[in-house]
């Protein structure tokens, strides 16, 4: 492998933004597996509102956060129109319900600002850093604080 | 066709251990002719059928041991003038006064080196 | 040489089995001399082994323990229980130096060397003539003065020739698969002298030859210095085509022990009558073949199987919403095609299941160390030990059953005085159990200590505010505290039991595994565990059923009957539950979709079907659906990769719309929804 191929040696990264509300954000290409349309997930009993259930992906059972609801924005009406980010985060995959998928950016590492004091703690939570992009503000999500508690736990 | 080419041995043990490692050690001499058995009565039944010119063999071994095996090849017309090597771990007076009373060739404890084994084959068969 | 000690280290494994084997039925039966030879050639192998690759440690006190081995072996050792307690001792530590080398970490030299000590405390007396001391080294032949016994082999060796009898009756087939006699009786002429002759006793007269039939047959002789074996090869391509027959002429029937007698062949003079490839076969029946294969491998053909059942039920469904009839072929197709998917998937599984054995040889081990430890007297019984049981609940039942055994020996048993002042043997007993029972694993540890001390539990759980002061427990209740978290009835922490842990995890370890734990005690008696585990953590058989517009699935082991109730059957009871009488007993309803927060409590369950289950703990309870869709065997999937537990549901599954469906655990449900002192104190806060 020659170096130039290897993106740990660069400096840039490829991000997926994504409109959540009428807000974007963005989370690292390397965390994604794929990207498909909404399909209806059974209900998991005893879950967090924010989480809407469990859909099949080629035999594996993934469960789905709003992440509109997770970042404290009003819960999404899901539609065939909303898409589902499906994003690996150590050994587990979850979907994230989003409204749609803008673009994939390059940018480099440098470019990624710290989280401005002025966002609300539960944005903070989930929010790594912010990228000014044509005047407007990319939110890089962390991925590890967005996924359901107990996962959240097992992970630990 | 030199000996070590036309020399054929059966190595007998019940531990594929040190079976495999008697076998390494003859494929490093160079021995071509190696079949091998997992105990001491089905040692005896194939070699009545298909005699082979050297039996090493392991004494301890459940059922019929490594004596045990060497006195039922003595018995045999077929199988009576094979050479046989006792391999032991432990290796003592009384042991060897048995293995000479019922015709063993040669013995060698456990752990051996190849060349030791070497020399104790070449004992019985003449330079390799 | 990698290789070789790879399977040295394996076949320590196999040694250590029958080692401790021996020592258990040593202990058992008392000491038959087969077994203490065969319990001495297991740590002979080893040694030899060991020293093979210059393992000095292990070699080291393999040969001590040997030393005492032998001594009992000759009958120089009186094998008491100490003796045997010794044993048991070392067969443990040359298990961990095994492993240490193994694995490459430093082995306990301190209990090597303590242990080394006590064994040979045991042999101390006078040293028997021929046996050498340790220090002097491997000995050789030569020490002894053994002179080797030369025999006549040079380059050009001429084994001696023997003559060989052959009798060689083909079959029409050998003739139109293209074989000729000729050629054989050519390849034989090659191997030395042959002389041949034909029989022609079965040939027909001329009206009735049939000329595509076979009916000659040849006697042979043949003088050669080739073995048996090496004729029996010239006619490998003819195996099965031919009955054939090869003996060593003029030569007594040899004294070897177990030798088929050559007249089991078939005679030939009837070619068609018996199986020839039969007849050929070689003589001496081998071991079962196996092979090694990678776990990961198994699994992944595991899981694609279930892919293919999931991928059989999607195409059930498709066929059925066709509105094809059932008679058509395709649905017969189906039909099959489930049928062998079934059986694939068992086959598949059993690949998985292995014994229990080493499994309760290993607690055995903890078994002793915990009894050492707290200077009581524990003798482990094990039943069912061939149990075949998945092996990944095998791994994870490890330390369950660790925790439940060193909590048997620490606060179940008695002290010996104790025990003897209640009229109990001073040695205390210990079983572990297996066993199949109606599709599930039961295992039981059951102790013939004190039993379970109930006002002192009730105490402790209200010190520690699990249960308030004035609740009322039944005394099934209250045991089941035990798995409360932050119980623990030891008021000072032992070395054994008191590690942090509490029975609670192993509640929760036997639940991830599917499983369930019970308790029953009985005051003087003593208390046995029982844990229900599933045969294999990959299917199982369910109950589809419809609730409220949810599509979920019930075990149908734990359902023991289905009935749409009569409206005169239910009951309401004050509050919000609702019972239905089955023949005259009265059922506590559970409504699946008021526990799961699908719909608001209701007491009108008129159009609901009810699913009688019973748990464990034989309580029953009525679990109200809307509608029962299917019977069919469902994959499981986990919840836990990916989110976490579900409280209620015990996995997911994928049914034949691509949809996911989840399995409901029937116990748990019912018991958070029963409205009781001890639910809403004590498991709430789960």
């Amino acid at each position: 492998m020659s170096a130039s191929a290897d993106p740990a040696a660069s400096d840039n990264r490829e991000l997926v933004t994504f409109r959540v509300g009428e807000q974007d954000y963005c989370v690292d290409i390397m965390a994604i597996r794929e990207i498909r349309g909404w399909t209806p997930a059974t209900v998991l009993p005893h879950s967090p509102g924010y989480v809407l259930g469990v859909i099949n992906l080629r035999g594996s059972v993934v469960p789905i956060v709003d992440l509109a609801a997770r970042l404290g924005l009003p819960p999404a009406v899901p539609t065939p129109r909303h898409v589902i980010v499906i994003a690996v985060v150590g050994e587990q995959m979850v979907g994230l319900l989003v409204d749609a998928v803008s673009d994939i950016l390059s940018v480099n590492d440098a470019s990624i600002q710290d989280t401005p004091d002025v966002m609300a703690e539960t944005t903070k939570e989930f929010v790594e850093g912010v990228i000014s992009v044509d005047s407007r503000m990319l939110r890089l999500i962390a991925l590890g604080p967005v996924l359901p508690p107990p996962a959240t736990k097992a992970l630990a | 066709m030199g000996l070590r080419e036309s020399l054929s041995i059966m190595v007998v043990d019940d531990m594929s251990t040190s079976r495999g490692i008697i076998i390494m050690a003859l494929e490093e001499i160079g021995v071509k002719k190696i079949d091998f058995r997992k105990d001491g009565a089905e040692a005896l039944q194939h070699l009545v059928a298909s005699p082979v010119h050297l039996v090493i063999s392991d004494y301890n071994m459940p059922g019929m041991d490594g004596l045990a095996l060497l006195k039922g090849l003595r018995e045999h017309r077929m199988t009576q003038r094979i050479g046989f090597i006792l391999v032991s771990g432990r290796m003592d007076q009384e042991l060897l006064d048995r293995g000479r009373a019922l015709g063993m060739n040669n013995c060698i404890a456990k752990p051996f080196t190849t060349a030791q084994l070497k020399g104790c084959i070449e004992a019985v068969t003449g330079p390799l | 040489m990698a290789d070789i000690r790879a399977t040295f280290f394996q076949e320590c494994e196999e040694l250590l089995e029958q080692l401790r084997d021996g020592l258990e039925q040593i202990e058992g039966e008392g000491d038959c001399l087969e077994t203490v030879n065969a319990v001495f050639r297991a740590v002979h192998s080893i040694k030899g082994g060991g020293a093979a690759f210059g393992l000095d440690a292990l070699v080291r006190f393999a040969h001590q323990f040997e030393t005492v081995l032998d001594a009992m072996r000759a009958e120089r050792l009186t094998i008491t229980d100490d003796v045997i307690g010794l044993c048991y001792r070392a067969s443990d530590h040359l298990s961990d130096l095994v492993a240490a080398e193994r694995d490459g970490t430093e082995p306990a030299h301190d209990t090597s060397e303590d242990l080394a000590k006590r064994l040979v405390a045991l042999v101390e007396g006078p040293v028997p003539p021929g046996t050498v001391p340790e220090t002097a080294g491997t000995p050789t032949p030569e020490t002894f003065g053994f002179v080797p016994l030369a025999i006549p082999i040079g380059p050009t060796a001429d084994p001696q020739d023997t003559t060989f009898g052959i009798e060689f009756t083909p079959t029409a087939a050998l003739f139109t698969n293209g074989n000729d006699p000729v050629h054989l009786f050519r390849t034989l002429r090659e191997m030395g002298d042959l002389s041949v002759s034909v029989d022609t006793v079965s040939m027909p007269t001329l009206d009735a030859l049939d000329p595509h039939n076979s009916y000659l047959a040849w006697s042979l002789r043949l003088v050669t210095s080739e073995s048996e074996h090496a004729i029996h090869d010239v006619f490998e391509f003819v195996e099965g085509l031919c009955s054939l027959r090869v003996w060593l002429d003029a030569e007594p029937a040899p004294t070897v022990p177990d030798m088929p007698a050559p007249a089991e062949h078939v005679p030939p003079s009837d070619p068609g009558a018996a199986s020839p490839r039969e007849a050929a076969k070689p003589a001496g029946q081998s071991p079962k073949a196996t092979v090694r294969v990678d776990l990961d491998l198994v699994d992944r053909l595991i899981n694609l199987v279930g892919e293919l059942v999931i991928n059989q039920a999607v195409l059930a469904q498709c066929v059925a919403e066709a509105g094809l009839s059932t008679h058509t072929d395709i649905s017969a197709g189906l039909d099959e095609f489930k049928n062998l998917s079934r059986e694939v998937q068992e086959y598949v599984m059993s690949i998985r299941a292995q014994p229990v054995k080493p499994l309760f040889q290993r607690m055995g081990r903890i078994v002793r160390e915990a009894s050492d430890i707290s200077g009581k007297s524990v003798r482990l019984v094990t039943v069912g030990e061939t149990t075949e049981v998945d092996k990944t609940v095998i791994e994870r039942l490890v330390d369950p059953l660790t925790h439940i055994l060193r909590n048997a020996v620490d606060h179940g048993l008695e002290v010996p005085e104790t025990r003897e002042a209640a009229g109990k043997p001073p040695q205390g007993t210990i079983t572990l159990s297996a066993a199949h029972r109606s599709g599930r694993v039961l295992i039981e540890i059951a102790d013939d200590g004190a039993g379970i001390n109930r006002p002192k539990v009730r105490e402790i759980a209200i010190t520690k505010g699990l249960i308030p002061p004035d609740a009322v427990l039944s005394e099934a209740e209250t045991d089941k505290l035990l798995f409360q978290p932050g119980f623990s009835t030891n008021a000072v922490v032992t070395d054994l039991s008191g590690r942090g842990v509490g029975m609670d995890v192993v509640k929760s370890a036997i639940q991830a595994l599917g499983g369930r734990v019970g308790i029953q005690s009985a005051p003087g008696k003593g208390t046995t565990f029982s844990i229900s585990l599933p045969l294999t953590l990959a299917v199982l058989d369910g109950m589809v059923v419809d609730v409220a517009g949810q599509t979920m699935v019930v075990p149908i082991t734990a359902i023991v009957e289905t009935m749409r109730p009569r409206l005169e059957d239910i009951h309401a009871l004050a509050g919000d539950g609702s019972v239905v009488s089955v023949r005259d007993t009265f059922v506590p309803i559970v409504d699946l979709g008021t526990v799961f927060g699908h719909r608001h409590p209701s007491k009108d369950f008129s159009d609901r079907v009810l699913l009688l289950v019973e748990t464990d703990q034989n309580d029953r309870w009525a679990l109200a659906v809307d509608s029962i869709h299917d019977q069919r065997q469902v994959v499981i999937k986990g919840l836990e990769a990916n989110y976490g537990h579900v409280p209620g549901v015990a996995a997911a599954t994928i049914l034949g719309d691509g949809k996911i469906a989840l399995i409901i655990d029937p116990e748990e449900t019912a018991v958070r929804a029963r409205p009781t002192a001890i639910q809403s104190f004590v498991l709430d806060e789960v």
